[in-house]
């Protein structure tokens, strides 16, 4: 997916809560780029205009998965911590 | 890492694209197509703060992390100030060491000569029938300079001390003597006036001479018109017709040349005279040039009349700095390679230091692991904190090094050549810093490959680290003391072989004494006819009596040189004949010397007979000079002991004549009159050469040594005896010294190197055994559980000891076997500096050994108490 459908789509399905403007959408890219979870690559968008689309690498598919876990670990901690009190 | 232009360009083109399908969708949706790009362009927020903000990101994402490894690694080396300061002085020690003795090696071996295209000038030697260079004998140089075809200019040279007055006031200075082509072969011309020309090297040429910067300045206040500059060198009057740039002052310091052949050129083949150097033409190699050297040589070898074994064989062609510095090559490389291996051994302490330190950070390591840090950001934390203690420990090492090399200078032997060229200098910096960088480099990686081996996250969840990997850092920290003590136990034995050699150096006996003994070094000038050498003879007699009267000289002798002082003795070939043999001219003389039993070797010696008295020379068969031996009566001459048995093993050598006249030009026969104990001539280490003394009285030398055996202090005779000689001439310069330090001097060489050794041998035992009391202590402490829970079920306290050392020993039996064969195959390469003892000499090996292993066996034992005072209670609890 190219970096403009990117941010479309994050703000699709959270439903309006994350609206990712281009401004902490392309260095967080260049970032993720630089360690090593996506790859980069030119190519033509729907209405064939040139874009960069960027896909998951292997790296980026583990790292996804822990920062899954973590954060399924984070929320059941606070869900817990909340029900307690 | 860096914003390159391509990933720029790239970005660019990626907001730009961007901006295009956001236009395009809002055109989709109705907009026009002004307003839709207006509208895309509010919502991208700017082209050019987008691409700035990733910019700053990737900049920034380096920088910030580098910074703050930097940041994170002084707070970890912050947290144990007391280790961070042991590292960085072992660190210092060992590099400021390396720097300081690296720097002699470059100045002394590296560094190119300063002169122009100096890798061009060229030494050539003539090759001796035993195949050892030798100088040249002046018609043989001649016709080399005549027939190569391989250097553009090359000329002879030799150097003496001489009386030299007409400067500020009479002195004696190094004077050279050099053929006009002479400046040429160096590229050097003078500052002022002119160079030598053809004309000046003729025989009976007026007399010139060029001088050395430092001497005009000195002597002739700098004048820049030279036509009054004279000065009076052996009685004849030179005028200086040049001066050179500062700095130049080949050979041997010299700070005057004069022109060569002014009294006619030598016409002998066998009398060596000169050294001689070449300018390469271009374009020919040094191969070239000895093959064409080489063939010239054989050529005069076999057409010569005379013969013999003082007549060359061959001739050889060696690049200047190579014969320079041929003698120190050896002892100067041993030096690197021992400081080398304190390097080594300082680095094992810093590595083990800095393993026991990450392991006690495994759980932040395995935290940070967690939370997204790759190795190789891991990696990078500990090359950062390796960089931090290294670079602050090699600037004090350098600072250091200053102070070391000074201390080295100071030390040198006097020998030493290019010594005015060490210092610390831009090379000597560059090798300090590769050298540190890759030491930080080494020990960064070491560390970080072995702290972030295996699972990390696995360390989090068991609190505190599995057996397995436990065991295999302590195996690697193990290995890392072995090698210690290996290399330890190398330098060691290095240390002990040179140290012996220098203690059965001192053993031998010189064959004369030392103490008490002041020397008078005196040049008079040359003389030639026999009316001025007899006023010769008279002046020293008179200087003998008078020196005598000093209130407590009780001996007062003379020599041409003393054993062991610089210079040394001539030697050559002497002839056996009786009265009505005698050659009436020198040229005649050469014609005879043909190896027969008619002739001998000898070194030659003028002196009096109160020289072997103050020395303590033994007189072993017949007498020495006596008050009748005078100008009127047959000359007479005493020969050394080794002499005596070599040349005349079944005979009585007293009554025989003999003819010496090629050394001092006095043709008239010597008749031997008694033997005398054997000297060392040159060093305690080379064995004594046979020797000829002939009477200073009869046949005076230009310079001699007078020694004075006195009981009184130095300073009074000293001083009463300059006023003694002043009062005799006040133009002869004088140069006073004691005997002993004479004699020190000859040993310096060789305390140098034991000294330095010995200091690296010391260090690094001191680094080994701390770097075995800390292995075993880490190795303590990591086992306290598992000694808490055997004591627990009983173990006595020795079983603990013994099983705690018994790791210990294990490690130190590997170190030391491996030393031990390392030795064996290293020492090999000092054999040439030994003295007196083999390079597998079984008592140092032994004696070595036990003191290595001893104080091993001490760093273990105080950790392995503390072992055995281990509470089980706490012990369990430990973690």
């Amino acid at each position: 997916m190219h970096g403009l459908g990117i941010s479309r789509r994050i703000q699709q399905i959270t439903g309006g809560t994350f609206v990712v403007k281009p401004g902490s959408l392309f260095p967080a890219l260049h970032r993720m780029e630089e360690e090593g979870w996506i790859t980069a690559f030119w190519g033509e968008s729907e209405n064939n205009r040139r874009a960069k689309y960027y896909r998951l690498s292997r790296a980026g598919l583990k790292q996804l998965e822990a920062e899954t876990k973590r954060w399924g670990r984070i929320t059941w901690a606070i869900a817990q911590a909340l029900e307690t009190s | 890492m860096f914003f390159t232009r391509r990933v720029d360009a790239d970005l660019e083109q990626e907001v730009h694209s961007h901006l295009e399908i956001l236009t395009e969708e809002k055109m989709r949706a109705g907009m026009p197509a002004a307003e839709a790009r207006r509208a895309a362009r509010i919502e991208l927020g700017g082209i050019e703060q987008v691409k700035e903000q990733v910019r700053e990101e990737r900049m920034g994402n380096w920088l910030h992390s580098v910074l703050s490894d930097c940041r994170y690694g002084l707070c970890q080396l912050r947290k144990n100030p007391g280790t961070t300061a042991v590292m960085i002085f072992t660190l210092a020690l060992a590099i400021g060491a390396s720097t300081a003795i690296f720097s002699v090696v470059y100045g002394v071996l590296l560094r190119p000569l300063p002169y122009a295209d100096a890798n061009r000038i060229m030494a050539v030697f003539e090759v001796t029938s035993k195949g050892r260079p030798s100088r040249l004998a002046d018609p043989n140089f001649d016709e080399f300079r005549d027939q190569n075809r391989s250097f553009g200019a090359i000329a002879k040279y030799d150097e003496n001390v001489r009386s030299v007055s007409g400067g500020a006031q009479p002195a004696r200075a190094m004077v050279a003597q050099v053929s006009p082509e002479f400046l040429g072969v160096f590229g050097v011309y003078p500052i002022l006036g002119r160079n030598f020309s053809d004309g000046d090297g003729k025989q009976g040429a007026a007399p010139t001479a060029v001088v050395s910067y430092g001497y005009w300045r000195q002597n002739f206040r700098a004048t820049v018109d030279l036509s009054q500059a004279h000065l009076k060198i052996d009685g004849a009057e030179y005028s200086v017709i040049g001066v050179l740039p500062d700095g130049f002052r080949f050979p041997a310091d010299a700070d005057l040349w004069l022109a060569a052949d002014l009294h006619g050129e030598g016409h002998s083949r066998t009398s060596h005279n000169y050294n001689a150097v070449g300018r390469l033409r271009d374009g020919v190699t040094v191969q070239q040039a000895n093959r064409d050297i080489s063939a010239i040589a054989r050529r005069i070898h076999d057409a010569a009349s005379e013969q013999g074994d003082y007549l060359l064989k061959d001739a050889m062609v060696l690049p200047l700095q190579d014969a320079i510095t041929r003698e120190a090559r050896l002892p100067l490389l041993v030096l690197l390679g021992a400081v080398g291996f304190l390097l080594l051994v300082a680095c094992a302490n810093v590595v083990n230091l800095l393993l026991a330190q990450a392991s006690v950070r495994e759980r932040e390591l395995a935290i940070r692991s967690a939370l997204g840090a790759g190795r190789g950001r891991l990696i990078r934390q500990f090359l950062t904190e390796a960089f931090l203690l290294s670079s602050v420990g090699g600037g004090l090492g350098v600072l250091g090094a200053f102070w070391g090399v000074a201390g080295l200078l100071a030390l040198a032997p006097e020998n030493l050549p290019r010594i005015e060229s060490v210092s610390i200098n831009i090379p000597v910096l560059v090798f300090a810093l590769v050298l540190s960088s890759a030491v930080a480099a080494g020990l960064g990686a070491f560390t970080a490959v072995r702290a972030t081996a295996g699972d990390l996250r696995k360390s989090l969840a068991e609190g505190g680290g599995g057996d397995a990997r436990s065991q295999r850092s302590q195996r690697v920290g193990q290995g890392i003391v072995g090698a210690q003590i290996a290399i330890t136990l190398v330098l060691g034995v290095g240390a002990g072989l040179l140290g012996r050699s220098l203690l059965k150096v001192l053993d031998v006996n010189p064959g004369f004494r030392v103490d008490k003994i002041v020397t008078m070094d005196v040049s008079l000038p040359w003389a030639e006819d026999p009316k001025a050498k007899a006023r010769q003879a008279i002046f020293y007699a008179n200087l003998m009596e008078r020196l005598k009267q000093i209130p407590g000289v009780r001996r007062v002798g003379a020599a041409s040189a003393l054993p062991m002082a610089e210079g040394g003795l001539a030697d050559g070939m002497f002839l056996v004949m009786t009265q009505n043999e005698i050659p009436t001219s020198l040229d005649d003389l050469g014609a005879l010397m043909r190896p027969q039993e008619r002739t001998g070797i000898a070194d030659f010696c003028a002196a009096t007979d109160g020289y072997f008295q103050a020395l303590r020379i033994p007189l072993l068969r017949g007498r020495i000079f006596e008050e009748s031996d005078d100008a009127n009566s047959p000359h007479v001459a005493v020969i050394s002991e080794s002499l005596a048995r070599e040349r005349w093993p079944n005979q009585n050598p007293i009554g025989q004549t003999i003819e010496f006249g090629n050394m001092d030009g006095d043709l008239r026969l010597l008749t031997i009159v008694g033997i005398v104990g054997d000297t060392h001539e040159y060093s305690l280490d080379t064995p004594a050469r046979p020797t000829v003394y002939v009477n200073l009285l009869q046949r005076p030398s230009p310079a001699v040594t007078v020694t004075m055996l006195s009981d009184a202090d130095t300073q009074s005779v000293t001083a009463a005896a300059r006023g003694i000689l002043q009062g005799l001439d006040s133009e002869i310069p004088v140069r006073f010294q004691t005997f002993s330090q004479v004699y020190s001097a000859s040993l310096r060489p060789r305390r140098f190197n034991v000294i330095l050794i010995g200091f690296f041998g010391i260090v690094a035992l001191l680094l080994a055994t701390a770097g075995v009391f800390g292995a075993m202590a880490y190795a303590v402490n990591r086992r306290t559980r598992e000694i808490g829970v055997r004591v627990a079920l009983g173990a006595s306290t020795g079983h603990v000891l013994r099983m705690v050392l018994g790791q210990g020993l294990r490690t130190i039996c590997v170190g030391v076997a491996t030393g031990i064969i390392g030795s064996l195959a290293l020492t090999r390469t000092v054999e040439s500096l030994l003295f007196g003892v083999t390079a597998n000499d079984p008592l140092t090996f032994g004696g070595v050994t036990l003191f290595l292993v001893g104080a091993a066996l001490v760093a273990c034992y105080v950790p392995a108490r503390r072992a055995t005072k281990v509470d089980p209670l706490v012990a369990l609890r430990h973690e």
